[in-house]
């Protein structure tokens, strides 16, 4: 029985928790990748925290975090309400808002990039509508490059999302909704006092995972714009993975991965201690 | 189990823990790195490429050539470029690295060496040394003037135009710096761009603006000296090249930044964008139709006193030291070094690579006729800014320039902050 | 007119109109659905339809228009230069024989620890469950070269085993921690029954607990696949000879260093983003129904 259990930890122990621990003494020491290493203590974390670009990412990475987990979860969930219920349709729908994930990035951040550009859709449709003044050099401006790329990155965010709200709603009890109905409450007082109660829990599992994916997310900022114009789309994933494989400096670059999964279990940790508790009580 | 065995258990296992760790560090540290000596191991001969599909024609004949000569069987990863490019150290430091690797030439093959990861190529050169010019003979030297490396060939840069569209705007292709920007004046008056770039996903192209400007103001040997960490960015003679680079910013496409590589060909194939300073590699992305319209000329002069030095980017082969093939490796190595083989490398790069054995028989397009004497009556020939200070490097001088190009009045912070940058990426690897 | 009798009158007029005003609502809120439903999904689809359309120009159309403009010319001979050159037959195969093996082997581990931890009292439960959680949460880039070097010190160095073992590894944290919410929902009651009828642990787990998890992990299957499917990373670090790289890696050797075909590597895409697209749509229904018993407490 503790086979059961043993088995799949010993695997994971293997695989993932021992590279684990020498990524994360890799973080002690200054390596090229190519020579011998050098230990060099504390002193990776210590200039990370005065590197500016480093600061830079953590600023942007904040940004992503609460505009792209935010309206990643807010559009997620108005697209899953709109789309839950099995009528006529809908399964294509669900498709269209699912199929970004499916579809490798390297030409998807083409498309994107192609639509920001200076000559590019964007633009044109602002001017063909007489919004001129809001043209704008979308991945080269410093102060409009990050959000370009998040529009990107929820384009395919969202329709993860949704799935996972489409299965929190239909697993609640609809009594409960038409109960509300008859009772004269309207659309929007239904939803917030019958509907996102009862979702609490989904929510939670959506925030972690939005929280996840929000320091994973490297491939679309970097496919788009490697971190550029000078680190103004610079995040953490990125600039780990450019001090890794760019600068050849892989003790650097094992800091900053530590400071990413530190931040992660903070959060995820105070979410999963209360839903086990809860649990314990259940 | 009760809680005291449960926590001496908890406190066994952290020990184990902690000297996983410990142990795990050791394998940060190469193994032995000596070539071997004796016969060779059995089996083919791994090369590792780095070509894509569409240039490894050329690899592939040479490689079928060999293979049918007898002398032993060769096998060829073709590998995507920017994958080869992140894993080269993994694949030199592996316990069975493959034998032969594509490369280039410049402080990108000597961070290998340094490291006594590439195998001794002296006797290749040996035999075949007096093919190649005297310049890469000692560009595929190591610190201790060993050759590493066996050059295949080379391509140049050029500021590219079209011949029509020039003749449109009554330009001809300037000689000196003023002329330069009094072309571009006159191009700009036109309501034409004079210039542009694929900045956004491409930064490193500003790279060859910056090369170029030190080439012709300060000179080569400055230049490599700046690159190797000799002489510093905030220096009076660097400012000397952006104050060249601010004077040309205003005939730059204002949102360069901004625009993608592809954008920006398609703008220049279109004649909205009069000339781009780039590579021969750029020539097969021009339209079919537009290829025979196509021209460059060299980048113009500034100080007439100083040395015309040229950007030469050199590839060619280079070995692991762990082969354990090695003479194999040599004989194939032999063999790339010789005219013929040469000759099909350069063959299929739709002609945009010059053969380094001068002993290939060539056929020469018209535009590489022009590359090859540019080359050649060149003083001396650099690699280009990644291959010449190494590929970690590229990111702080992309970052640099891109922030010059959009507040060129922050120039001091930006030198300072270039310098800071440049010097911990050089200690931290 | 009586009170009762207007009073009346009005009870009688109430249904008629109030069903006819109750049916053109339900007719515009089923137009706006629709309008709305269209709209988003021709927004989401877009730049998928650039990609299809971009595979079917050619090289010089694209050079010298650009990617986004309207396409000049129409072509099949990008797909037939992808299968060819990309070597695109091979590579599926590859992603295949990773992806297969990994999917059903995560999700019978992740099945059986979370079964475990579900069902038994397993000291240090919830330790056990976070570690193996926060075993997802580590940045892939870091464990990238001390992976490498493990497979190496192993000698399964670029074997396409060493790169499911691998997978499998990674997914087991996440899965196992879905799964498990799932479990917790399933009755003790239907494992005593099981008990008391004389199954061995593993009877139960086979004939009862899985049967009942089948929802969830079909939507684990669908998720896992689309994950290992795309995934590059791991791929390009423990393979090393090119007839073992799976379909990402494939597509991604079409990009030249400094000139790239996009419209070959285009139909590359479309074809290496049907495999995912048809596992979704194969597991969509149960997927949505699955996922669902394991979010809700």
């Amino acid at each position: 029985m503790f086979a059961l259990v043993l088995v799949p930890f010993l695997v994971e122990a293997v695989g993932v928790f021992w590279p684990a621990f020498q990524g994360i003494s890799l973080s002690f020491l200054h390596w090229n990748g190519i020579g011998p290493a050098t230990p060099v203590g504390v002193k990776n974390y210590v200039d990370l925290f005065s590197d500016p670009i480093f600061l830079t990412a953590l600023k942007n990475t904040a940004i992503w975090i609460v505009l792209f987990g935010g309206i990643s979860f807010a559009a997620g969930l108005g697209v899953a309400l709109l789309f839950q219920s099995e009528r006529r349709g809908v399964g294509i729908y669900r498709t269209a808002l699912f199929l970004p994930i499916v579809f490798s990035l390297v030409v998807t951040a083409l498309i994107w990039g192609a639509f920001f550009q200076p000559n590019g859709v964007l633009n044109n449709v602002l001017d063909a509508v007489g919004l001129h003044s809001w043209t704008h050099v979308w991945l080269g401006d410093s102060s409009t490059a990050l959000y370009a790329v998040i529009v990107a990155a929820l384009w395919r965010e969202i329709g993860y999302v949704m799935v996972l709200f489409i299965a929190g709603l239909k697993a609640l009890d609809p009594a409960v909704q038409e109960a509300a109905r008859v009772d004269g409450a309207t659309a929007w007082q239904r939803f917030w006092h019958v509907t996102m109660p009862q979702l609490r829990s989904v929510n939670l599992v959506v925030l972690s995972v939005l929280i996840i994916d929000s320091l994973r997310s490297f491939d679309i900022v970097w496919a788009m714009t490697r971190g550029g114009p000078y680190h103004s789309t610079e995040l953490l994933s990125t600039y780990m993975f450019s001090t890794a494989f760019g600068s050849h400096a892989l003790g650097y670059a094992s800091a900053i991965a530590v400071v990413i999964f530190v931040l992660a279990i903070a959060v995820i940790v105070s979410y999963l201690v209360r839903a086990l508790s809860e649990e314990k009580e259940a | 189990m009760t809680r005291k065995t449960t926590r001496w258990l908890t406190a066994l296992g952290s020990a184990i823990a902690a000297t996983a760790l410990l142990a795990g560090c050791v394998s940060t540290s190469g193994e032995a790195q000596q070539a071997k000596s004796g016969p060779d191991a059995s089996g083919p001969l791994i090369l590792q490429s780095r070509f894509t599909d569409a240039e490894k024609g050329g690899l592939d004949k040479l490689v079928k050539d060999f293979n049918a000569k007898g002398e032993g069987q060769v096998k060829v990863n073709t590998i995507p470029t920017t994958t080869f490019n992140q894993q080269l150290p993994s694949y030199l430091t592996a316990k069975n690295p493959p034998d032969v690797y594509t490369w280039y030439a410049g402080q990108a093959t000597r961070d290998f060496a340094d490291q006594n990861l590439l195998l001794d190529l002296s006797s290749v050169w040996k035999d075949h040394g007096s093919d190649f010019p005297s310049s890469l003979k000692s560009l595929s030297q190591d610190s201790s003037g060993k050759q590493v490396f066996v050059p295949t060939g080379y391509y140049w840069w050029g500021v590219y135009y079209f011949k029509s569209d020039f003749q449109k705007l009554g330009i001809t292709p300037p000689k000196t710096w003023d002329e330069f920007l009094a072309d571009a004046a006159k191009i700009k008056g036109q309501g034409v761009t004079p210039f542009t770039a694929g900045l956004s996903d491409n930064a490193w192209l500003a790279s060859a603006w910056f090369d170029y400007l030190d080439l012709r103001i300060n000179g080569a040997d400055f230049h490599l000296k700046l690159l190797s960490g000799k002489e510093k960015y905030d220096s009076p003679q660097v400012r000397k090249v952006m104050a060249a680079f601010k004077q040309v910013l205003p005939y730059f496409d204002p949102a360069v930044l901004g625009t993608t590589q592809n954008q920006a060909m398609s703008d220049f194939s279109q004649g909205k964008v009069a000339m781009y300073l780039l590579g021969a590699w750029a020539q097969p992305s021009v339209p079919a139709d537009k290829q025979s319209d196509l021209g460059f000329f060299q980048f113009p002069t500034i100080d007439p006193s100083v040395p015309v030095a040229e950007e030469g980017p050199t590839d060619g082969f280079i070995a692991s030291v762990k082969t354990d093939k090695p003479n194999l490796t040599k004989k194939f190595l032999d063999y790339v070094a010789s005219p013929q083989a040469q000759t099909d490398l350069a063959a299929s790069q739709q002609g945009t690579y010059l053969p380094a054995n001068s002993k290939a028989s060539l056929n020469l397009d018209a535009l590489s006729k022009q590359g090859k004497d540019m080359l050649q009556s060149a003083k001396q020939v650099t690699q280009f800014y990644n291959r010449d200070a190494g590929d970690a490097q590229q990111t702080p001088a992309d970052t640099a320039l891109t922030s010059f190009i959009a507040h060129p009045e922050n120039l001091d912070q930006i030198l300072k902050d270039w310098d800071a940058a440049s010097a911990k990426i050089r200690a931290t690897s | 007119m009586t009170a009762t009798a207007a009073q009346t009158r009005t009870a009688g007029a109430r249904p008629v109109t109030a069903v006819r005003r109750r049916s053109r609502r339900r007719t515009a809120a089923t137009v706006g659905f629709h309008t709305t439903g269209i709209l988003i999904s021709l927004a989401w689809f877009a730049p998928i339809l650039v990609v299809v359309v971009t595979s079917f120009r050619t090289f010089d159309d694209i050079s010298a228009n650009g990617i986004a403009s309207l396409p000049h010319t129409f072509t099949l001979g990008t797909y037939a230069q992808a299968w060819n050159q990309g070597g695109l037959f091979q590579a599926l195969v590859n992603s295949m024989i990773v992806t297969v093996p990994t999917v059903i082997l995560t999700l019978l581990f992740s099945a059986a620890a979370a079964f475990g931890l579900s069902r038994y009292k397993v000291p240090f439960r919830r330790t056990i469950l976070l570690m193996m959680l926060a075993g997802n949460l580590l940045p892939v880039q870091m464990l990238l070269i001390p992976v490498a070097r493990l497979t190496q010190q192993l000698n399964v160095y670029d074997t396409l085993g060493a790169l499911v073992a691998v997978q499998v590894a990674f997914g087991i944290g996440f899965y196992t921690f879905v799964l498990y919410g799932f479990m917790r929902t399933i009755p003790h009651e239907l494992q005593e029954a099981a008990t008391l009828d004389g199954a061995s642990t593993t009877r139960i787990f086979l004939q009862v607990i899985l049967p009942l998890t089948r929802p969830a992990l079909a939507a684990l299957g669908a998720l896992s696949f689309t994950w290992v499917f795309n995934d590059l990373l791991w791929s390009i670090t423990l393979l090393q000879t090119s007839e073992k790289l799976p379909i990402t890696a494939a597509v991604l050797s079409l990009q030249g260093e400094y000139v790239s075909s996009w419209s070959v590597i285009a139909a590359a895409t479309v074809v290496a983003a049907v495999p995912s697209t048809i596992v979704f749509l194969l597991f969509q229904r149960s997927f949505i129904g699955g996922l669902a018993l394991g979010s809700v407490k």
